[in-house]
């Protein structure tokens, strides 16, 4: 008499998680031999349990944020003491926008190291971009798949161009030739922003593969590392260059547009 | 009281690592697992010391959850953006990476429900009892929510992202 004969999906499933007992483990461990194809379905869970574990294991050992203190929490007889919960303020592309994360930095499994800070200056920096971000990624969908009027002024009158952007962002800028790596100056345009004005310059290649350059002026002059962002298809990097900062945008792998960030950087540069 | 507040304190790794599975990003994980805080500070009353205290508290934290997406009235599109430091040293193409970012984002797509059963047990280690207290659903609910999220994880990770989320982008005014 073969128990083996009753196993079911809930069975795998709390196999997986550890709801069985010695008896029944026994018994699924049999099935799963004649079963490989179920021993798949089990492995497949087995490495998603691990994977999430991974993702977000290294929270536990972070250092709490002093809001979360219950002490504190108690002693401000649970009355909330944080600043309004952007949450359920944002519009719709806000929202969609709205799940950053930070550090998941290179080598997790194969290193051991993850760098994950969170409310460090990283994350304070990363919170303050994350518009500037949001309105390029925002902008190249807009007009990137335009067919008939993609920029403003066109890539022929790249003197002109230049000089009107220049003039109204207030800094010098320049269009970084691309030429070599295959994208020609489709044109630029000024797009409005909620402080101040940005500027969008596009590119094409010889399959129309478009990927755009969005340039604002800072602030107050500042400098980062390269940083990057998807969204759906689209892929992006973005830096601070003193009293400019860049976000190159396009719908290709992080592979091809990782070269043409740098590229532009080096052009940029000075 | 400071033994209540003490136990608390002892949660709160575990609170926030849910919440930031859960939405997907720490700053907003933090504002969960403070107003579960405060609520269960506010409610210490009703809670029955013969009860386990951790699974008070991801209940307390569940339901705000769920109210605070009933109140956006629409579910915000669940979408990650991977912001990472670009280490030239590193091949970009680790496999190990991938498989940790396409998980992060296949878990964004699933539906809430299904995405709280999963991380509850998978991530948590919560038993079966435990996360239907929690979500207080019967267990036959559960294993179907646990099965099904399962499922889409490994299609979506599998097949790409589902058309539906492209749709997100377009319709946004």
């Amino acid at each position: 008499m073969h128990k083996t004969d009753k196993i079911n999906d809930a069975d795998l499933h709390a196999y997986v998680d550890g709801e069985l007992d010695e008896q029944r483990t026994l018994e699924v461990e049999i099935y799963l031999r004649e079963h490989p194809e179920k021993a798949r379905d089990v492995a497949v869970w087995q490495q998603q349990n691990e994977t999430l574990q991974a993702l977000y294991n290294t929270i536990i050992d972070e250092p709490v944020p002093s809001r979360l203190d219950p002490h504190q929490i108690a002693a401000n007889n649970g009355k909330s003491t944080k600043s309004k919960n952007q949450w359920f303020g944002w519009q719709s592309m806000a929202a969609m926008f709205a799940l950053f994360t930070i550090g998941v930095t290179s080598g997790w499994l194969g290193h051991g190291a993850i760098t994950k800070t969170p409310h460090s200056p990283a994350q304070q920096l990363l919170a303050a971009h994350r518009p500037m971000v949001r309105h390029a990624l925002v902008a190249h969908t807009t007009y990137a798949v335009e067919v008939l009027h993609p920029v403003d002024v066109s890539g022929e009158n790249e003197q002109h161009l230049v000089s009107w952007l220049s003039k109204r962002l207030e800094v010098s800028i320049k269009a970084p030739k691309l030429t070599k790596q295959g994208f020609t100056l489709v044109g630029g345009r000024l797009l409005p922003r909620d402080e101040g004005i940005a500027a969008q310059f596009m590119y094409e290649d010889a399959h129309g593969s478009r990927i755009t350059l969005y340039v604002i002026r800072n602030q107050k002059p500042e400098t980062s590392s390269f940083r990057f962002a998807s969204y759906k298809k689209m892929n992006a990097f973005y830096w601070l260059d003193h009293k400019i900062s860049y976000v190159l945008v396009g719908n290709v792998t992080k592979q091809e547009l990782s070269p043409l960030a740098h590229n532009i950087y080096s052009q940029l540069e000075n | 009281m400071t033994k209540f507040l003490d136990e608390i304190e002892a949660c709160i790794p575990a609170l926030r690592r849910y919440a930031g599975a859960l939405t997907g990003n720490w700053e907003h994980a933090d504002d969960l697992v403070q107003d579960a805080l405060e609520r269960a500070i506010r409610k210490q009353r009703l809670w029955s010391p013969s009860g386990s205290l951790q699974s008070w508290l991801f209940k307390l934290q569940t339901n705000i959850y769920r109210n605070d997406l009933r109140r956006q009235k629409r579910r915000p599109p669940l979408t990650l953006i991977d912001d990472l430091t670009v280490d030239p040293s590193i091949p970009p193409d680790q496999p190990a990476r991938l498989a940790l970012a396409e998980t992060k984002r296949a878990l964004a797509y699933l539906p809430d429900e299904q995405r709280q059963a999963l991380l509850l047990v998978a991530l948590e280690g919560f038993s079966y009892k435990e996360a239907t207290v929690i979500l207080d659903i019967p267990q036959g609910t559960l294993m179907s929510r646990l099965g099904r999220a399962r499922k889409n994880l490994r299609q979506i990770i599998d097949e790409g992202l589902p058309p539906k989320g492209k749709k997100h982008l377009r319709s946004a005014k």
